[in-house]
Formats: structure tokens, sequence, C-alpha cells
């Protein structure tokens, strides 16, 4: 049975995994890579959610990141990845030879700092664009006690399930509050762009 | 709430986002389809969008592998033309001698006749090349002299 569960997948299954997605766990994978990156910001350094998703891929596929099918699915494989790549971007962001933000970002939901206030760090730039991100939220969500309390546990350093712990918000309340703003940016870029891209 | 440093804008919407990722892979499918349409994304579209990312790395990865094999194959040709073997001087000589390995190991002869239908019909460049290719695999040591016992 543990020889099952730590066996590795060939290339070919792994090839075979990767074409047989569905087309909900591709939406899923989309959507988490788009955040990653958003997450992340200008550190990018101009790449998108493409980039990160197909280098993504072909980690899996070289055999770099080894896939034991009897013990984790390839969307959580993904998953893991997409996550130890966007954040090895991060950590090997040099701000010295970065691009402003403006010149990198075309999400619709968030604004151009540089049309707002006069700016000429990058630097600058993004905690401007993350103020202005963060003000709209909270002006949608000012009536909802989960999300503002959530977000202040961020503004504190906690985890969301330190936020819990800390306030007493339950795990089924905080994932309910986390769905409302996932909604909320996905209405957002909606109302923004008709494409998605 | 302890007492550390407030975070900045910039971290707690990264901290946000981070968390907003995480929420994705726990919702169910049907969710994650019906958030995409309340999005006025298609999901059959973008699904389309990922399985191309996924035939894009699957050609990748041949490219790479194909890259990888010339590289392998280009550092062999030149670790060959690198090394010195002696063979024997005489023409005719280095002819018997393929002779000699290639009736010692029969493979050896159905692959160097595949490529030549005929021994004979050798020039004394392929001689001296398939007599390389030989010392290569062994079959000749680095004085010339047939190795091992035949077949």
């Amino acid at each position: 049975m543990s020889d099952e569960r730590e066996a590795v997948a060939t290339e070919e299954q792994v090839r075979d995994a990767l074409k047989a997605l569905s087309v909900a766990d591709r939406l899923r994978l989309e959507n988490f890579a788009k955040l990653r990156v958003r997450a992340i910001g200008a550190k990018a350094a101009g790449r998108d959610h493409q980039e990160l998703l197909q280098e993504a891929f072909v980690a899996v596929l070289e055999g770099r990141r080894k896939w034991k099918p009897g013990s984790v699915s390839m969307v959580d494989l993904l998953a893991g990845v997409v996550r130890s790549i966007s954040s090895h971007w991060a950590e090997a962001y040099d701000p010295e030879t970065a691009r402003p933000e403006s010149e990198l970002s075309n999400d619709p939901q968030r604004p151009s700092p540089l049309a707002a206030a006069q700016s000429d760090s990058p630097d600058q730039e993004r905690e401007l664009g993350a103020k202005q991100e963060l003000a709209a939220l909270l002006r949608y969500f000012k009536e909802d006690d989960i999300v503002v309390l959530v977000i202040e546990g961020f503004r504190e350093g906690m985890t969301g399930q330190q936020t819990c712990e800390a306030l007493g918000i339950s795990r089924k309340d905080y994932e309910a509050a986390r769905k409302r703003m996932t909604r909320y940016r996905g209405k957002s870029k909606a109302e923004g762009s008709q494409d998605d891209a | 709430m302890p007492d550390k440093p407030r975070k900045s804008d910039e971290e707690v919407l990264e901290n946000l986002m981070n968390e907003l990722a995480e929420g994705i892979l726990e919702i169910s499918d049907e969710e994650i389809v019906a958030e995409a349409r309340e999005a006025r994304v298609d999901p059959d579209k973008a699904a389309q969008r990922v399985a191309e990312l996924v035939q894009r790395a699957i050609e990748q990865r041949g490219q790479r592998k194909r890259q990888a094999a010339r590289r392998e194959y280009e550092a062999t040709i030149a670790a060959m033309q690198k090394r010195t073997y002696r063979l024997p001087d005489d023409p005719q000589e280095r002819r018997a001698l393929l002779d000699a390995v290639v009736q010692r190991y029969p493979r050896v002869r159905s692959a160097v006749t595949l490529q030549h239908r005929d021994l004979t019909s050798l020039s004394d460049a392929d001689v001296r090349s398939q007599l390389r290719k030989l010392q290569e695999l062994g079959f000749l040591d680095a004085d010339g002299k047939p190795t091992g016992e035949g077949e």
C-alpha cells in the first residue's frame, strides 16, 4: 500500500494527467496563478500568470517536481509548484532594475498610481496602488464585520487562521468572507473589462 | 492584538491575495465555474487557454529534450575527436582489422554492412571511421587490438 503511495509518475503519466485536467481544475489553477501574481505585484517583474503556469507545467513534466499520484492530486501538486515559483520570483526581485508598475499592470481593478499622485520610485508607486485597492475593498465591505476584521488581522501581521483564532471567527465564517472577497474581485474585474484574458 | 509593527498596505494586500488564492483551492467545482460566470468569464474559453499552456509546456519540454540530446551527442563526438587511438598505418592492415572484428562479432558485421552494404565497398576513410567507432564502443583497445572473446 505504501509503495503505491510513494510511486513516482512517469513523464507520460504526468503528460496525460495535465491534458486530462477538468474545466474546473483549469479554472482553479488559472485563478490561483492570477492571485499569486497579483500578490507579488511588481516583484513578478512583468511576468504574468500564464508564464507562471507554464513554468509550473514544465517543472512537473521535467520531473523537477515529482508527482506521486497515490498521495497527491495533480492540482495540489501544481498549486504547490505555482506557490514555490511565485515566491522565488518575489525573492529574486531586484528593485534597482524594476520598471514602474504602471508600465506592467493591465489590471483594470488597479488604478494607475501615477495618475493619482506624483511618485518617482517603484516602491512608493506600489504602496500607493495597494493603498487605493485596499481602500476600495474596505469601502465596499464597510458593513461586513468579518471582512474588516480579517483585513485588520493582516494589518497586525496575522494569517487568516490566526485572525480567526484571535477574534473567535469560525472557519466557516472565514471561508464565507473569503468567498465574498473573491466574488468582489471577480465582479470588479468584470466591470473593468469584459475580457478576462 | 499582539504588539507587532503594523503591516504596510502592500503587505496586507499581498497576504490578502495569497489567502484568496488558497481559498480558490478549497471551493467546489460547481462554485468555481459559477464564480467564473458571475465574473463574466467564459469557463470553456478560460479552460482552453490553460489547455494551450499545457500544450506549449509539452512542446517546450520536447524541445529541451532534443537540445539536451544534441548537446550530449556533440560532446560525445568532441570527446571522440580528442581521443587518440592507434590504428595500423597500412590501409590493407586496417581493412583486415575491421574484417577480423566483424568476423568475431557478427552483430557488428550486420551494423556495418547495414550502413555500407558490403565491406569491400568501404573507402579507407570509412574503414578508419568504423574502426574509431569500434574503439569507442570497446570492440578494440586503444592500441587497435580486438578485445573480448567474440560472439
